[in-house]
């Protein structure tokens, strides 16, 4: 049983530093500032979520567990909101997304 | 065979993540772009004192990574409020003469 | 009243978490959580804050399966963000669309938006009225967006449909 259980926390926490690493590389890589917030957002949902994930694996049920819980929790809710306040900030001081298509597009229909 | 390779891997793999955000924070070239890397620097503390937690196996510092994950949302709302009202001078200079960026490390 | 409950019973448990062991070791410990505890209701009635859109009783259990739904779309989205760094050429697709919000109650619009920028490769840029403005990296990304398919699970998520 504990076998599979270090089996799984091992799976969790490689690809969650994988999806990290990813993650660093877009906000290097990615030629924008529009661009890299979506790069920001792989590392904190999925990044986050595998690797406390795992940790609470090895926690067992316990109070550790609900910590975690806790700390995961308060990551899913702040970082959009964060990330909307950055972007919104930024297009609120002038600067415009580079776009690669035309007009916008929208669901009017319904 | 315990986990405690995986947790030094993944440490280092967070560390690696946190010195990329760190270059983006110093190349720039706009001050949301640092805000930005700020941001993604703190998530990766907020990790990287969970993993260390259960490297040293004492898991009572976890307290510290919920008070790091929610002093970095503050502290982030307050950056860019700052930045909208009292206003960088830095983000007028570096989005109208790209080329010639040479303030880095501000 | 039923809010107010609620919040008590949730401060309560954040706070047992919290200190763990010590409260149930050390009755000072555990007076001093009552006590916070109840300042924390008086300022809250005073401000007038503790209704349904600080504590989203509505929602009920359909925020079950709303959160695994909510899990697979991240999880898909993510690879598809991480194919688009990795690869060599990065074929970025970049694109600002607008997704009508247009739910009977302002937290369940606060919820579509959340969710959208939840998923990397869409991030909602600004909120005027019915209107969400989505900066989307991929064209497939905004016509998932677009498809309304999340804004139907957030009706169904209050209960609506």
């Amino acid at each position: 049983m504990d076998i599979v259980v270090d089996i799984l926390t091992w799976l969790l926490l490689i690809s969650g530093a994988v999806f990290s690493m990813i993650g660093g590389f877009g906000i290097i890589r990615l030629p924008e500032f529009f661009s890299r917030m979506h790069a920001g957002g792989i590392t904190d949902t999925l990044g986050a979520g595998l690797i406390i994930g795992g940790l609470m694996l090895q926690g067992g049920f316990s109070l550790v567990t609900a910590k975690l819980f806790m700390i995961i929790f308060f990551l899913i809710i702040t970082s959009p909101t964060a990330c909307h306040a950055l972007a919104k900030s930024a297009l609120a001081q002038g600067m415009q997304p580079e776009l690669d298509s035309g007009a916008p597009m929208s669901n009017e229909k319904e | 065979m315990g986990i405690y390779y995986a947790l030094i891997v993944t440490a280092v793999a967070i560390l690696v993540t946190m010195s990329l955000a760190m270059i983006r924070a110093m190349a720039g070239p706009t001050v949301f772009d640092r805000v930005l890397a700020l941001n993604m620097f703190g998530t990766k503390t907020v990790l990287l004192i969970c993993v260390v937690c259960f490297t040293i196996q004492r898991t009572d510092f976890l307290d510290l990574a919920l008070l790091y994950s929610l002093m970095n949302f503050i502290g982030m709302v307050a950056l860019l409020r700052f930045s909208q009202f009292g206003g960088f001078a830095d983000f007028e200079d570096a989005s109208q003469s790209k080329s010639t960026s040479t303030s880095g490390g501000r | 009243m039923k809010y107010t409950l609620v919040l008590i019973l949730n401060l309560a448990a954040a706070w047992m978490i919290w200190s763990g062991s010590n409260s149930v070791d050390n009755p000072f410990i555990l007076a001093l959580g009552g006590c916070s505890l109840l300042l924390t209701v008086v300022v809250c009635a005073r401000m007038r804050i503790s209704d349904s859109e600080s504590v989203p009783l509505h929602f009920s259990w359909r925020i079950v399966p709303y959160t695994f739904y909510l899990i697979k779309e991240i999880i898909v989205s993510n690879i598809d963000v991480a194919k688009i760094v990795l690869s060599p050429k990065m074929p970025l697709q970049r694109t600002m669309i607008e997704v009508t919000a247009d739910h009977d109650s302002d937290i369940a619009n606060v919820v579509l938006a959340n969710s959208i920028t939840l998923t990397p490769g869409t991030v909602a840029v600004s909120m005027d009225g019915e209107k969400i403005k989505v900066h989307a990296l991929s064209f497939e990304g905004a016509a998932e967006d677009l498809s309304g398919e999340m804004a139907g699970k957030i009706r169904k998520l209050e209960g609506k449909a």
